[in-house]
């Protein structure tokens, strides 16, 4: 073949041209430490990635999810915690009332405190979270959930409502719990029938061995400790809940932990193999320069 | 005394010879060029009829049609494979692109509508929801503008390309006419033939051609399918008119000789690979980008409609907002929409006002994220973050596909100019040959002139 100095320009330009093109997107891979950088470097590669991507944001919107519930139910359970401490005293106070010795004077005191643990106990089911709605008023989370109402009786005007919060795919986890559920239940609750309790206590005629003051006393420790038990149960669920969370919380940390690791495998750059491959290229790149040079050195003309 | 005119007509060979040698020297660089070789032959007659000294027939162009015509074809495929490759390398980048990704936007918006969940009422993270569907309106009408200066870029690069084809098709058919007249002699002179060989080869970049040539040494050129671009003498012109059916897009028309043929731009070359990229891929990704935003916006709109709002209310206002004529360039989050206004609750029976508390259609908001649609663009149903890896896949795939096109066509290009310039360029050292070797018959046929002179001087001293 006649080979011209024409072909041998275009050999040695394109091959310093391909050269320095590989040179420079391995320059550009280490420098963004990805293997790819556009779809086109590994079209699948990079579809792959970009779905484990979305699995991750997923993954990552529930442990978020988990995060908020998790404050969100403990801060009910310490409220569930106060309930119960309240009842428990009420409890007491209501056993010591019944006691034949007191006479009217201390079933006054009794009724005094048992006012006061009456309306916190109302207190601590109206309370509100961080962002001023309604721990257990359901859905209506801008109304108090336990009002007095017109006739003097506490009355319950939130709804059954409850939020239900995704933690996975297609798994939820109930948010809130109503007081209507807690307190509302039975035939009376224990609101009511405090007052109906303290009224008595408070009558200065009362005969403690009336049989109607016995059967007053009798409904009133049933109701003080059906709600203590209906607390204490919903205690025990949202510890259950709590627990479910953790699980599901320590699956997402597992398989986001494996989808990381997986996105690394496809797009990030093995530094060593990279820089192996620059050091080839820039090798072939000197290489192409100089024979160039030592080839355009030799021409007759030189010598004639 | 016949060995004078023989020592003369070496003189004049070699002096012939050495033009010729030192014209190829001057032109080694010149684009197009090819060798040229001096034709000798020995002139017969002298005693005996041993020769009569040497005869310059002519000066050869040292050209191989067929070799010329593949890269004539090769500079086709190159053109086409090039051109398509960059707009498609710049589409992915668009769609890849940190600040357009959709994909990344509706996670946004996911992840906002979950901050929601266990406080559906609280207006600050209602507003974080407005915001992040503020956002990924954006990210879509950056995606269009992008989409749209592409546009614009073909079209213009259309205008440029179809009036630089018009020149040189003016050009060789002048070339052509200036051939014809020196075919009568039947001295073609090689530089016209060059010119002629290297303006259709850069034409051959920017359309696909099939070239005859006439017995008169014209040379006919004409499309594939057979509408000629130039008859002999006569040019044929490509015309752009606006597509009436879509007026942002033109159309090709060829005009020859008061005949018009309309072309549907598949033309090959830049031009066709223009036409090529703006009719398929271009047209896809915007029949794509269009139809995402409307699936969002009315997959969305669709669960609002179903629930009610901060105040209990059934919604009056769509959340996104889009004129269907051109969704993706006019998607917004709709005038006046307020974050109360988004409906995360529902009402237990119609009829019934909603409640603040609830969540029950933030779920389904939220469950978007997991809802196959039916994407005509892409013939396959998915979930609008599917749907746009899809995408970018498709055009991952589609960008891979055409650089490898263009790399291979390149390289085929090169090869075809190798083989061309291995018959036709010029070889330096092969003249530094000739110049060695004419060199020498100068000097000879010198010395058996000087020589001649002697004999004569010798003969007149005889007297």
């Amino acid at each position: 073949m006649r080979v011209t100095g024409q072909q041998m320009h275009r050999l040695n330009l394109t091959s310093m041209q391909q050269n320095a093109t590989n040179y420079g997107q391995v320059m550009q891979q280490m420098s963004t430490g990805k293997r790819i950088n556009v779809a086109s470097d590994d079209p699948l590669g990079a579809v792959q990635t970009l779905s484990l991507q979305r699995e991750q944001a997923a993954i990552s919107q529930y442990m978020d999810n988990i995060g908020g519930l998790r404050m969100s139910l403990s801060r009910s359970e310490s409220n569930l915690d106060n309930m119960n401490n309240v009842m428990l005293r009420m409890r007491d106070l209501t056993l010591q009332a019944f006691n034949g010795t007191n006479g009217p004077e201390e079933r006054d005191g009794i009724a005094a405190e048992l006012r006061i643990l009456r309306d916190s106990l109302v207190d601590y089911a109206n309370a509100k979270d961080e962002k001023g709605k309604y721990i257990y008023a359901g859905h209506e989370v801008d109304t108090p959930p336990i009002t007095i109402d017109d006739d003097g009786n506490y009355v319950y005007q939130g709804d059954d409502g409850l939020r239900e919060i995704p933690v996975g795919d297609g798994s939820f986890v109930t948010g809130n719990d109503t007081a209507n559920q807690l307190f509302f239940n039975g035939a009376t609750d224990i609101f009511n029938q405090m007052t109906q309790w303290i009224d008595a206590l408070e009558d200065p005629e009362l005969d403690t061995n009336d049989p109607e003051f016995h059967a007053l006393f009798e409904q009133t420790m049933e109701i003080i400790d059906f709600s203590i038990s209906s607390v204490g149960q919903t205690m025990t669920e949202i510890g259950g809940r709590q627990n479910a969370m953790n699980l599901m919380e320590m699956a997402h940390q597992d398989i986001g932990l494996f989808n990381q690791e997986l996105i690394g495998n496809i797009e990030d750059l093995d530094y060593a193999e990279a820089s192996l491959e620059l050091a080839t290229y820039l090798l072939a790149l000197q290489a192409t320069q100089q024979s160039y040079a030592q080839i355009n050195q030799m021409s007759l003309f030189n010598h004639i | 005394m016949s060995f004078l005119n023989n020592g003369l007509s070496g003189i004049h060979a070699s002096q012939m010879a050495l033009s010729v040698a030192s014209n190829n020297i001057a032109n080694a660089a010149t684009p197009g060029y090819s060798r040229q070789q001096i034709m000798l032959s020995a002139r017969p007659g002298g005693f005996y009829g041993a020769g009569n000294g040497v005869q310059v027939d002519g000066v050869q162009r040292i050209a191989d049609q067929y070799l010329t015509a593949a890269v004539w074809s090769s500079n086709t495929q190159a053109g086409f494979a090039t051109a398509k490759a960059s707009y498609l390398g710049k589409t992915e980048e668009l769609f890849g692109s940190e600040g357009s990704n959709i994909s990344a936007g509706l996670d946004s918006l996911y992840a906002a509508l979950n901050a929601s969940i266990e406080s559906p009422n609280d207006i600050a993270t209602r507003q974080g929801v407005l915001n992040e569907a503020r956002a990924l309106t954006s990210r879509f009408s950056t995606i269009n503008q992008g989409l749209d200066s592409q546009l614009k870029q073909i079209e213009s690069q259309l205008g440029a390309s179809v009036s630089e084809i018009n020149t040189r098709l003016e050009n060789i058919a002048n070339l052509n006419k200036e051939i014809q007249g020196h075919t009568a002699s039947g001295n073609i002179p090689p530089a016209l033939l060059d010119a002629r060989d290297q303006a259709v080869s850069e034409l051959s970049e920017m359309v696909e051609i099939r070239t005859t040539e006439n017995s008169d040494g014209t040379l006919n050129i004409t499309l594939p399918m057979g509408q000629p671009l130039v008859l002999g003498n006569s040019a044929g012109t490509f015309n752009l008119t606006p597509d009436l059916d879509n007026p942002q897009f033109s159309k090709l028309s060829l005009s020859v000789g008061g005949t018009d043929y309309h072309l549907d731009g598949n033309v090959g070359g830049q031009l066709g690979a223009l036409f090529d990229y703006r009719d398929n891929s271009w047209q896809q990704s915007r029949d794509f980008i269009d139809e995402l935003a409307m699936k969002l916006a009315d997959a969305f709109n669709e669960v609002l409609a179903e629930g009610t709002d901060l105040n209990g209310n059934a919604p009056e206002m769509d959340l996104f907002s889009y004129d269907p004529a051109n969704p993706a360039a006019t998607l917004k989050v709709s005038d006046g929409f307020t974050a109360d206004m988004l409906a995360f609750g529902k009402s237990e029976n119609p009829g019934e006002p909603g409640k603040p508390g609830d969540n029950s259609n933030l779920l389904d908001l939220v469950a978007l994220a997991d809802k196959k649609l039916e994407f005509d663009s892409l013939g396959t149903s998915a979930t609008l973050n599917e749907a746009y890896a899809t995408k970018l896949g498709q055009l991952g795939i589609e960008s891979r596909q055409a650089q490898l096109e263009a790399e291979t066509a390149v390289g085929e290009l090169v090869r075809s100019l190798n083989e061309r310039d291995s018959v036709s360029a010029v070889s330096l050292d092969e003249e530094a040959v000739n110049l060695i070797i004419y060199q020498q018959q100068y000097q000879a046929n010198a010395k058996v002139i000087s020589m001649a002179d002697q004999l004569f001087a010798t003969a007149l001293h005889m007297w």
